[in-house]
């Protein structure tokens, strides 16, 4: 490792004496921000050529470059001085302070990111500030990826059981198995999407952290509408329908949130958020869809929830008389809703 | 409409038919015209019938705004020196209820037309009274008297658009065990027929044809003919349209207070697996039972289905003023109770309405847990009113019983048409009628 110096930024004149020979790295990037190959370039005076010609020192497969497209020379501070060899695309420079088109010869040091064409380097010089140590993720998802997938596995596996056995099928086996298989294959493919993601931006799949991921997720879930629906019953208190579609809809966006956090580098902060606004949005637009339609079906009925054994009912019956006292309410409710009907659709008129 | 479309595909499949008839090979064709002495002869007393009918029939047709093409047509003829019509209220609904959307004319078989104007509508019985303008077509004898079993009839119409037409059959007197007063006629009838005269073997008007039951073999009922003259009494000025859809509320609402009215306050029970249900509780209502009968199943289920039978036309898919309920009686001594209440909420998720938007507005609904006669139970009570006949509801009330982990009742009623205080009435005498009595 070679010693390094911290930069920062200052002019010029207060730069610190480079502990060595000027030095600079040259970094040419693929899409995704990761290294292709470096480019190490000491003493004050040296230059490289970037352009598609051979006579250029970094030859770029890039159609977009010109022949000779920018050259970077090092400078005895220990700057780099970038000059536009005359392209015309131009040479962009990504800083802190944005992109900007190089007009003249500019001197930075380093840091900065360098579109030619539509290749992006990165300089590196010792006045480059370097960030800190990134320490390894101690998680608990990532300490304990292998013991959380087997128990989602076995929470998903022990819920398709008990599903199937619910179905009291004449087959219970073959229903069991048919049902692991196909609950095993949308898994798959949905842990081997993220673990694809995962590969592409950090280099590793992943696949156990997916799979505890999912598997938990899709058991929280289930065991939350189940758990749900006997409260409903039990209570009979309706009003369970937001705390249930709340929870239910927040484990599913728990680990949407883990999925996407894990597989990819956005932030903390910026994952939440597409993670808050995608799915809300879809799920808010469903669900507004699904009540519109749900009012304006003419044949739909509320029942009432779920039906379970009477043993878990803490409720006692009302007496027929109470039941039926607020029944004005009820047709109420019903020529409210024939007001709307006619509202949005009026009778054809006789006159 | 509905029915005009219905007729083009019937007449469709019988010109495919006729169109087989003459690809008949003529090598296996009669090599002589002569008459089979082995069939039956035409019958004279039906040519006869229909010579002397034949000034009396008119063709009713629909027409949708200034169209020349018929929306829906229809048989009616003439009941009274002053010409006026008799026909079904559902030949001419769409004209009673969109006045501005639909006119009616009449066709003669002696190729006279005209328009028709609408008297007087009874939609209990599926009549109604029109008149042609310059038109006085010759009355038919009316006879009230109901014919008995096994007397000659014929039906007289214009089935399919096909011209004029009679059939002959059999009169089997009135459906037994109904509200709805209908004559049983086993002889065909086709659609177009509607309105046309039901005929004796004197030539007089028993009756006036209005339905048949299809994918059976010749079952068509004809409406009382004693129905026609206290119509007729009726009609002597034009209707008013504007206040017609009024006229029709005030007959539904007379139909459905008189199927409550049949019912007796307190209902008939039966019991089964323990419990004690409303079943045959007016003699107008019939109930049948089915059950699966396979004893090796895990669960048993029995359904008990009842219903009156009267629904009353109003327009093109909206039938109302009935009343049905159903019982399943679900029980099970292999299934755990959880896989047993899973059984149980398909069986209550399948309940089902029908019903176009059109009609009626959307279901309103109330759900709690009432204590029954010895047993807990929850019973949804939900409501909609229709949109034309504010003063109408349907009303639909599911009961699902919850005292035994095993067993249970999933009990269903339907009323159509109804005021929503009396069908409300009913619903108390229908809930509180059951009991636990094991």
């Amino acid at each position: 490792m070679e010693p390094v110096e911290r930069a920062s930024e200052s002019t010029p004149e207060d730069l610190p004496e480079p502990p060595l020979a000027a030095a600079m790295l040259i970094e040419v990037l693929d899409t995704h921000g990761r290294v292709q190959t470096r480019h190490r370039l000491t003493g004050a005076g040296a230059t490289c050529k970037i352009g598609r010609s051979l006579n250029c020192d970094i030859a770029l497969d890039d159609a977009y470059a010109a022949a000779e497209h920018t050259a970077i020379s090092l400078l005895e501070d220990g700057r780099v001085a970038i000059t536009d060899l005359g392209s015309s695309n131009g040479t962009r420079i990504n800083s802190e302070q944005g992109s900007q088109r190089l007009s003249n010869a500019s001197a930075t040091l380093g840091g900065a990111q360098l579109i030619v064409g539509r290749t992006r380097l990165r300089i590196r010089t010792y006045h480059t500030a370097l960030a800190p140590e990134r320490l390894f993720r101690r998680d608990l998802l990532q300490r304990n990826s292998t013991l959380l997938a087997g128990i989602g596995l076995v929470a998903v596996t022990t819920l398709v059981i008990a599903n199937e056995w619910l179905q009291a099928p004449e087959r219970l086996a073959p229903k069991i198995l048919t049902a692991i298989l196909a609950v095993a294959i949308v898994i798959a493919v949905w842990t081997g999407l993220w673990a694809l993601i995962t590969r592409i931006a950090h280099g590793v799949w992943s696949l156990r952290l997916h799979v505890a991921i999912a598997c938990n997720a899709a058991a929280g879930v289930v065991a939350c509408i189940w758990l749900f629906a006997i409260a409903e019953f039990a209570t009979q208190w309706s009003w369970l329908d937001l705390p249930k579609f709340i929870a239910c809809s927040g484990a599913v966006l728990a680990a949407l949130f883990l999925h996407l956090h894990n597989a990819t580098n956005l932030r903390r902060r910026t994952a939440a958020i597409v993670i808050a606004v995608i799915p809300l949005l879809l799920i808010g637009a469903t669900v507004w869809i699904q009540q519109q339609s749900e009012s304006r079906n003419v044949n739909r009925i509320a029942v009432g929830t779920a039906i379970f054994p009477p043993q878990l009912s803490v409720m006692h019956g009302v007496e027929l008389n109470e039941y039926l006292s607020d029944i004005e309410a009820l047709k109420r409710e019903a020529n409210r809703k024939r007001q709307q009907s006619l509202a949005e659709n009026p009778l054809v008129s006789t006159r | 409409m509905l029915q005009a479309v219905a007729v083009a595909l019937l007449a469709t499949s019988l010109m495919l038919g006729a169109q087989r008839a003459h690809a008949t090979d003529p090598a296996q064709a009669p090599a002589t015209t002569e008459p089979d002495p082995g069939l039956p002869q035409p019958s004279n007393a039906a040519r006869d019938r229909l010579d002397r009918a034949r000034d009396s029939v008119v063709q009713i047709r629909g027409f949708f705004g200034d169209s020349q093409a018929d929306a829906f047509h229809g048989s009616g003829f003439a009941a009274s020196t002053d010409g006026l019509i008799v026909t079904n209220y559902h030949v001419v609904s769409a004209a009673v209820l969109y006045p501005k959307q639909y006119r009616l004319e009449f066709l003669a078989p002696n190729g006279a037309n005209g328009k028709l104007s609408v008297h007087a509508v009874d939609v209990e019985h599926d009549l109604a009274v029109v008149k042609a303008e310059s038109y006085a077509p010759t009355p038919i004898r009316i006879r009230t008297q109901i014919p008995v079993k096994g007397e000659r009839a014929y039906s007289i119409g214009f089935p399919l658009d096909l011209g004029l037409t009679i059939t002959e059959g059999v009169a089997n007197g009135l459906v037994e065990n109904t509200l709805e007063q209908r004559i049983h006629y086993s002889g065909a009838m086709n659609g177009g027929m509607s309105g046309g005269p039901a005929l004796d073997n004197a030539g007089a008007v028993y009756g006036v044809n209005v339905s048949v039951i299809t994918a059976r073999q010749l079952v068509s009922f004809v409406v009382p003919a004693k129905h026609i003259a206290a119509l007729l009494a009726t009609a002597q000025k034009q209707l008013d349209m504007n206040s017609a859809r009024e006229l029709v509320a005030a007959q539904l609402n007379s139909h459905q207070a008189a199927l409550f009215a049949s019912i007796p306050a307190k209902l008939a029970t039966e019991p089964s697996s323990g419990y004690l249900l409303p079943a045959k509780i007016a003699p107008s209502v019939e109930c049948n039972s089915d059950g699966s009968a396979d004893a090796g199943k895990p669960l048993r289920v029995e359904a008990i289905g009842c219903g009156a039978h009267v629904g009353v036309f109003v327009e093109d898919g909206l039938e109302t003023g009935d009343l049905r309920f159903q019982h399943r009686v679900l029980e099970t001594d292999k299934l755990h109770p959880l896989q047993f209440t899973e059984q149980l909420n398909r069986v209550v998720e399948a309940i089902g309405w029908a019903g176009s938007s059109k009609h009626v507005a959307p279901f309103a609904c109330t759900t709690k847990i009432v204590a029954l006669h010895g047993f807990d139970a929850r019973v949804s009570t939900c409501v909609r009113q229709y949109r034309m006949f504010a003063s109408l509801f349907d009303i639909g009330v599911t009961v699902v019983s919850l005292n035994e982990p095993r067993r249970a009742i999933v009990s269903n009623l339907n009323l159509r048409g109804v005021a929503f205080e009396s069908g409300m009435d009913f619903v108390r005498r229908y809930v509180g009628a059951m009991q636990w009595n094991p």
